[in-house]
């Protein structure tokens, strides 16, 4: 059976998705120009790539304000 | 050594173990570079000029303007189409006239930023986009100047503290493009991370507790959470790649 992995939104929601498909989650977060980041759910580290063992991710939605 | 009236003035904040007198000294000799006076800048530069930290440089170019008044606490109606700096120093020599409130009405730039920070012990972003951060941290890094970050959106706020050398600064956290934008938000968020990048000023120049460094404070309003997120320095940074480690 194809490993899963679980995403979780801050923006609210989740899903299980394949390998494959976190990565390009993980891509295209970090090609958010607005400061958008992802991390290990468990270890709750800030993290670029997608590990073999990673079970579950964090995406902080973008964030750019403060004025 | 503090006058009557300032150990008046500060007499609670003096009665905290491990602040006294000497605490407050420090403070006062304390040089602190506000970027910005819109929602965190308002409430970082309230609590640091009440808290007495001796100079306040506060720098914004732009104008108060009625969506602003949501969350930057320092204007008000009245203060609509002056310039914000102006409007903020008013305010913070009200609250607190000792404190010496430096207004520069200047946008910041790769040109200015270099004679704008030095002399300052540390640089607060309470910028409202990723370049003029990117700029502020840039510049952090290169003259060796702890950064006090902090960023909202909607009822979601982050803050980490940096010091150059020490810790991940923001590039080596966010590794994105840089373009500008305009963003919700609503006025309580940038209240609560304004005072955190505060308390983290004053923990650095007394010296005290542990700061935010290598960690990404995450605040999330709507459910109430703060979730602290481990990050490090990338050898790799473009910002502070090239920079000693010094731990």
């Amino acid at each position: 059976m194809e490993r899963k992995i679980k995403v979780r939104f801050s923006s609210g929601g989740e899903k299980e998705v394949t390998v494959e498909e976190a990565k390009r989650i993980l891509d295209e977060t970090y090609n958010d120009p607005l400061g958008g980041l992802v991390a290990n759910a468990k270890t709750e580290k800030v993290i670029y790539q997608i590990d073999p063992e990673l079970e579950e991710i964090f995406v902080l939605d973008t964030i750019i304000g403060g004025g | 050594m503090l006058s009557k009236e300032q150990l008046e003035r500060y007499s609670r904040q003096i009665l905290i173990n491990g602040f006294g007198e000497e605490g407050q000294a420090k403070l006062k000799r304390a040089k602190v570079f506000i970027a910005g006076v819109g929602g965190l800048g308002s409430v970082t530069a309230t609590y640091l000029a009440a808290a007495g930290v001796g100079v306040i440089r506060i720098v914004d170019h732009d104008k108060v303007e009625l969506s602003n008044l949501n969350r930057q606490i320092l204007h008000r109606a009245e203060d609509i189409g002056k310039k914000k700096v102006d409007s903020a120093a008013k305010r913070l020599k009200s609250i607190n006239p000792e404190v010496k409130i430096e207004a520069v009405a200047e946008k910041m730039t790769e040109a200015n930023i270099s004679e704008l920070v030095t002399g300052f012990d540390l640089i607060v972003d309470a910028m409202d986009n990723l370049p003029t951060r990117y700029l502020l941290n840039k510049i952090a890094i290169d003259k060796e100047i702890p950064f006090f970050h902090g960023a909202v959106n909607g009822f979601e706020g982050r803050a980490m503290t940096i010091i150059p050398g020490q810790t991940a600064c923001l590039r080596c956290v966010y590794r994105g493009a840089v373009v500008e934008g305009s963003f919700p938000v609503v006025g309580v968020t940038p209240g609560v991370i304004g005072c955190i990048q505060a308390t983290e000023v004053i923990k650095y120049l007394l010296g005290a507790g542990q700061l935010l460094g290598n960690r990404l404070l995450v605040y999330d309003g709507l459910n109430m959470k703060f979730t602290q997120f481990k990050v490090k320095r990338d050898p790799n940074c473009q910002h502070c790649g090239a920079l000693k480690d010094k731990n």
